[in-house]
């Protein structure tokens, strides 16, 4: 049996066990069974995942603190397990993934046009993005730039983003004017095999995480 | 900025994740292919923006830049903004699928407002210097505001959270204000057209 879980029904599988543990009053241990499916799939990286997955819990440690101190512990455990059993799930999914994978996830999952070509486009400014960050640490690293808490960093920080703004600007013509003289027509065309194929390691888990709200067991709080 | 998963009640997911998904359906069919590559190069900018750390004494934070988008974009941002906090709740695990439409309606709200402030024009340096400030200070005050608000609806018990909240929020918004300022002044100068 192949171990492997495609993104598409990775995807799907999550979108249902996000809203469905959102909406649950108790949580029950067998909760748990779907993300540590997932962990044990991508074990060579679960130290990746889990400093993630401490840096994400900030907003859930003040809300966690606010409920304590408010006298509903029960409440606040609820929110902690549910959050973190959420917040795993996703990580172990997608944390290797990039925008373009998600942008051809979603059109294999037959999304709406509009919405899959504006997520191709920003993948591709991401990207672009992503190397002008680079190159703008590299030149404040080569010129000595002190980051600390000043107004020339602030200053140096905010041109840089106008910088970013311009590039935005340019690029966003280049591509409008790419797109007539392409002769778009709303659809953006791939390589992907298009044949639809399902992993019986992907069955399981897909009947995991449903049996578990049908069924679930072990309640903690 | 980002509410996190499994935090809300399920009255205010149900009804956030069924008005963001109203206010996108409405935005999208009005979205036309000649604005699909502006609004796209916005909305990347939102996802990278998380990228950028600015200091703050011993710690650091990242900005949001829904105030700038905003002034730009006016109401394509809601477009914009949700595209950037999807990516963002799958790749990075901010906010959340659940979460998503509370977490855009938070951040595109007030962004769609500075479009307003952005259009006004004045002669005078100084006016002009506090309506940009304004417009980072402004879009952080009113997300954060109806964060807050949305946290502290959320149950009694959750004021105290809510406060805090708030209160955590409270240098993002000058920091915002600081670079947006700079960001307006330093567009300006490089190309002045967008500003007519």
């Amino acid at each position: 049996m192949r171990l492997q879980i495609q993104l598409k029904h990775g995807f799907l599988a999550f979108l249902f066990y996000s809203f469905a543990l959102a909406f649950m009053k108790s949580f029950y241990i067998s909760f748990l069974l779907p993300p540590l499916f997932l962990a044990i799939l991508n074990y060579r990286a679960i130290f990746i995942i889990l400093r993630q997955l401490l840096f994400l819990n900030i907003f859930v440690f003040i809300i966690f603190i606010g409920l304590i101190y408010s006298n509903d512990t029960n409440l606040a455990y609820l929110i902690l397990f549910k959050s973190n059993a959420i917040m795993f799930f996703g990580l172990c999914l997608f944390y290797k993934s990039n925008p373009f994978e998600i942008a051809l996830m979603l059109q294999e999952l037959k999304f709406p046009p509009k919405f899959v070509n504006m997520l191709f486009f920003v993948a591709k400014f991401i990207t672009i993005f992503k190397l002008e960050i680079l190159r703008f640490n590299k030149a404040l690293k080569a010129r000595g730039f002190i980051n600390k808490t000043s107004f020339f960093a602030y200053k140096t920080y905010a041109n840089f983003i106008g910088f970013l703004f311009i590039t935005a600007f340019n690029r966003s013509n280049i591509l409008q004017k790419a797109m007539i003289s392409r002769g778009f027509n709303g659809k953006i065309y791939n390589l992907k095999d298009k044949a639809s194929y399902i992993y019986m390691s992907e069955i399981v888990f897909l009947a995991l995480v449903l049996f578990i709200f049908i069924k679930p067991l072990g309640k903690i709080i | 900025m980002h509410i996190s998963e499994g935090v809300l009640n399920n009255e205010i997911v149900a009804i956030s994740s069924i008005s963001c998904a109203f206010a996108l359906y409405f935005s999208f069919k009005g979205l036309k292919d000649e604005d699909l590559p502006k609004t796209a190069v916005f909305s990347a900018l939102f996802f990278i923006a998380s990228f950028v750390h600015i200091p703050l004494g011993p710690t650091s934070i990242h900005l949001v830049l829904n105030g700038l988008i905003g002034a730009f974009l006016g109401t394509r941002a809601f477009v914009a903004v949700f595209v950037a906090l999807f990516l963002q709740a799958l790749l990075f695990g901010y906010g959340g699928l659940s979460t998503l439409g509370a977490n855009t309606l938070i951040i595109s709200i007030p962004s769609i407002f500075m479009s307003f402030i952005f259009r006004m024009k004045f002669n005078n340096i100084l006016l002009r210097a506090s309506q940009w400030f304004l417009i980072g200070f402004l879009s952080i005050l009113l997300s954060s505001l109806l964060l807050s608000g949305v946290i502290w609806i959320n149950g009694e018990n959750f004021i105290l959270a809510s406060k805090m909240i708030l209160l955590a929020n409270i240098p993002l918004m000058f920091i915002e204000g600081i670079i947006s300022l700079f960001a307006f002044s330093f567009i300006k100068k490089v190309l002045p057209k967008v500003f007519v």
